[in-house]
Order: C-alpha cells, then sequence, then structure tokens
C-alpha cells in the first residue's frame, strides 16, 4: 500500500466532555444477593409466610381448587392471589375457607417448606470460577466493572465518533488511488461472493433482493457507497496501522485461521464459502481499521 | 428441579410431562443472558419449576423443527403441548401470569 500519514492529531488532544460514572448500588447488591441462589435450601416450617412453598388440599365446587396436594409459593401469584393471601399464617393442620368468583374454597395447610438463604461466602465466589476473582471483594470489584462498562458502551459510540472525526479532520493523509481501487474491488468481490451464495447475481441485484440484505436499491448505488465507505476506512486503516507500529499490535494467518473457525461455527457456513466471503485480506484490513477504534476506546475508558 | 439443558436429542422428552418452561438462547445473544438471570432467579424462588434451556447456536436442528426465528424465544408446554410463546426477555410477573393460568389447569 503506497497511501501514508502526513501528520496525526494526537487523539488525547481531542476536547471530549465525559460524563461522570454513577453507581447503581442496588443492582449491584442485587446481583451479589445471586450468588447466594444455588445455595437456598428448603427446611420444613410450621407456619406459612411470604416466599415459603406450601402444599395444600383444597375443597371447592370450582374443580380447579378442588384438589390435594397442591404446591405453589406463597405470594408468588403463581397460584391464586386470594387463595395464596388466605393461606399466609396459616399453620400446618389449619383450615380456612375463602369466597371467590367461582365459589367458596376450603384450603387445608399440609406442609411448609421455609425458604433458608445462606449468607454470601467466599467460597460461592470461587465456585463461579471467574479468573482471578476468588473473594467477595473481588466480585463486588468485578460487578462494577461490569456495571461500568455498561454505562460507559451507552455513550461510547457518541465519544469514538467525536475523536474519529477530529482525528481524521485534523490529521494529513496522502491516499493513493490505486489503494482505494483495491479496497472497493476487494469490497465489491466480497458481495459479489455473498450474493451468489444465494443464487443472485449481484450486477442483476433488483431493489427487492438488495431490501434487508445492502441499504441499496441498485448496483450503481451500491458501488457509490462502497467507494465512499472505501475512501474513509483507507484512513482509518492507516491510523490503525500507525498505532499498530506503537503498541505492537499485529494480525497474521493464525488469526484469520481462528477467525474462519468461529465464523464457520458461528453462521454454521462451510469453510471455503467462509474463506470467499471473508477473505484474508479484508480480514486484515478491517483488523487495523478496528485496532484505531480499541485504541480510542481504551483511552475513553482510562479516563471514565 | 434444577434448570436443565437440552440438546436435540433429549428436547422432547423433557417437555412432555406437566408444565415446563423452555427457554431458546444463543451464545452470541446478549439479552438471552439476561433472560438467563430471570430465570435462575425465578428457579430460586420457585424450585419445583420445570425449566428447559436450549442453546440454539449449539442446536440450530431442533430451532429450526420448532418455529425459532430468533433468541430469546420461550415456549410454555403443558404435557407437551404448546400453550404459550414469547419472543424477546419476559419480566417474572409476566411468567408468573402463565404459570397461573397454565400449571395448575
Amino acid at each position: 500500500m503506497y497511501s501514508r500519514i502526513l501528520s496525526l492529531k494526537d487523539y488525547k488532544e481531542v476536547a471530549l466532555t465525559i460524563p461522570a460514572f454513577v453507581l447503581d448500588e442496588a443492582r449491584l447488591e442485587e446481583e451479589m444477593q445471586r450468588l447466594a441462589n444455588p445455595y437456598i435450601q428448603w427446611e420444613e416450617g410450621n407456619t406459612a409466610v411470604a416466599g415459603d412453598i406450601v402444599i395444600c388440599d383444597m375443597a371447592s365446587e370450582n374443580t380447579r381448587f378442588s384438589k390435594k396436594q397442591v404446591k405453589f409459593v406463597v405470594g408468588s401469584g403463581m397460584f391464586q392471589r386470594e387463595v395464596e393471601a388466605l393461606v399466609e399464617g396459616m399453620k400446618v393442620g389449619e383450615q380456612r375457607e375463602t369466597v371467590t368468583e367461582g365459589g367458596s374454597i376450603a384450603v387445608t395447610l399440609r406442609a411448609v417448606k421455609t425458604r433458608y438463604v445462606p449468607p454470601l461466602k467466599d467460597s460461592m465466589v470461587e465456585h463461579l470460577g471467574l479468573e482471578g476473582i476468588y473473594t467477595l471483594r473481588d466480585y463486588r470489584d468485578y460487578l462494577l466493572g461490569v456495571q461500568k462498562k455498561k454505562a460507559l458502551d451507552v455513550i461510547r459510540y457518541d465519544l469514538l465518533h467525536t475523536i474519529e472525526n477530529a482525528v481524521l479532520r485534523e490529521s494529513e493523509f496522502v491516499l493513493y488511488k490505486e489503494d482505494w481501487q483495491l479496497l472497493v474491488q476487494q469490497e465489491l468481490d466480497r458481495c459479489r461472493a455473498m450474493s451468489r451464495r444465494e443464487g443472485m447475481v449481484l450486477e442483476e441485484m433488483t431493489p427487492e433482493q438488495f431490501q434487508g440484505r445492502i441499504p441499496v436499491k441498485s448496483y450503481a448505488e451500491l458501488v457509490i457507497m462502497t467507494q465512499n465507505n472505501c475512501w474513509d476506512s483507507l484512513r482509518r486503516y492507516l491510523l490503525g496501522c500507525y498505532y499498530a507500529q506503537e503498541d505492537g499490535f499485529s494480525v497474521g494467518e493464525s488469526d484469520y485461521e481462528e477467525y474462519i473457525r468461529m465464523y464457520c461455527t458461528q453462521w454454521h457456513e462451510e469453510e471455503k464459502a467462509a474463506r470467499e466471503i471473508q477473505p484474508y485480506e479484508i480480514f486484515r484490513f478491517n483488523a487495523y481499521c478496528s485496532h484505531a477504534y480499541d485504541v480510542w476506546s481504551r483511552y475513553i475508558e482510562e479516563n471514565y | 428441579m434444577a434448570i436443565q439443558v437440552a440438546n436435540s436429542e433429549n428436547f422432547k422428552k423433557l417437555i412432555e410431562q406437566d408444565f415446563v418452561i423452555a427457554d431458546f438462547w444463543g451464545t452470541t445473544c446478549v439479552p438471552c443472558r439476561l433472560f438467563s438471570k430471570i430465570l435462575e432467579d425465578l428457579e430460586a424462588e420457585i424450585p419445583f419449576l420445570n425449566i428447559v434451556k436450549l442453546n440454539t447456536t449449539d442446536n440450530p436442528d431442533i430451532a429450526r423443527e420448532y418455529g425459532i426465528s430468533a433468541v430469546p424465544t420461550v415456549h410454555f408446554y403443558k404435557d407437551g403441548q404448546l400453550v404459550d410463546s414469547h419472543v424477546g426477555v419476559m419480566q417474572p410477573r409476566e411468567i408468573k401470569e402463565i404459570i397461573a393460568r397454565y400449571m395448575y389447569s
């Protein structure tokens, strides 16, 4: 490739407004409590309270409520709210009656199982098998990181867009027509391979055939869109290559082979077709383009 | 009753008796992870619920057979018959409403 960067705008100098992260303590606590879920035990009880499993015999003229050994969770709403409310506070062996729209119901409580949630322990965290996370403290920090990342993901796109626009606008590039033409050709070849896979000829595709696949109405529109996209992506690629030289990032054939394996698994595609749709040159080009985003993204994370 | 992991070999067997919630999910589907947590919470609250999870990425044939075109998709079976279904994440309250409608019928 002959194209190159003449002068580069430092992305760290781009003015960004990064909002402060606000922790959702309730959600964090809820997630911590999930640790205990696999260790919940059900113990024999005497009086039914909300959250207990109860086993009841019921008698009613309504067949839905004329059953023996009915099991439900009190207050869960999974059986019938009035009956569940009636059972709350009952002792094993006790009988109560209620009248609903469907008729009267006599309920006898046969058994109660009370939910016991054990206190959180480090061993529960260890059991998750998360690398480097062994204690409750570690897990809390991990969840905090996850929450932070999710919050960042909401604003990440806009911040990346701001950086990209500024870097592209304030840097200078020498772009060779030959490089650009090659990219356009590679991308159109890729589209051609994909359309061929579906029994179509790219150049002859109708607006209906493009719909839902590529956001154009004709081959001519596709060529224009590809030309525009490749102009921008060529500059992104050069930036990605520059950053890669700085931080040691590299992409090779082994990465490609791994990518093809994953592609085949994910899309249930045969290897030959996967290589045709995603040739090495495009994979490599896209990887360096993405690297520019990764570098900017890391910078945003570090400053969030 | 723990959440059971199904595959194309055992799926039919797992849904043929009682009331069963079948969660069709995909490996790379982010909402599926959220829904999985909702089901785990539900299982912790109602341990005798039959929940079956099928990974459609690993079992595309069975997903196709059951008409799954998006994930997560939830099927509710009563004695092997599909009685209700939903595409997308369901909230616990919505699931309980369906349980109340079919589990004890």
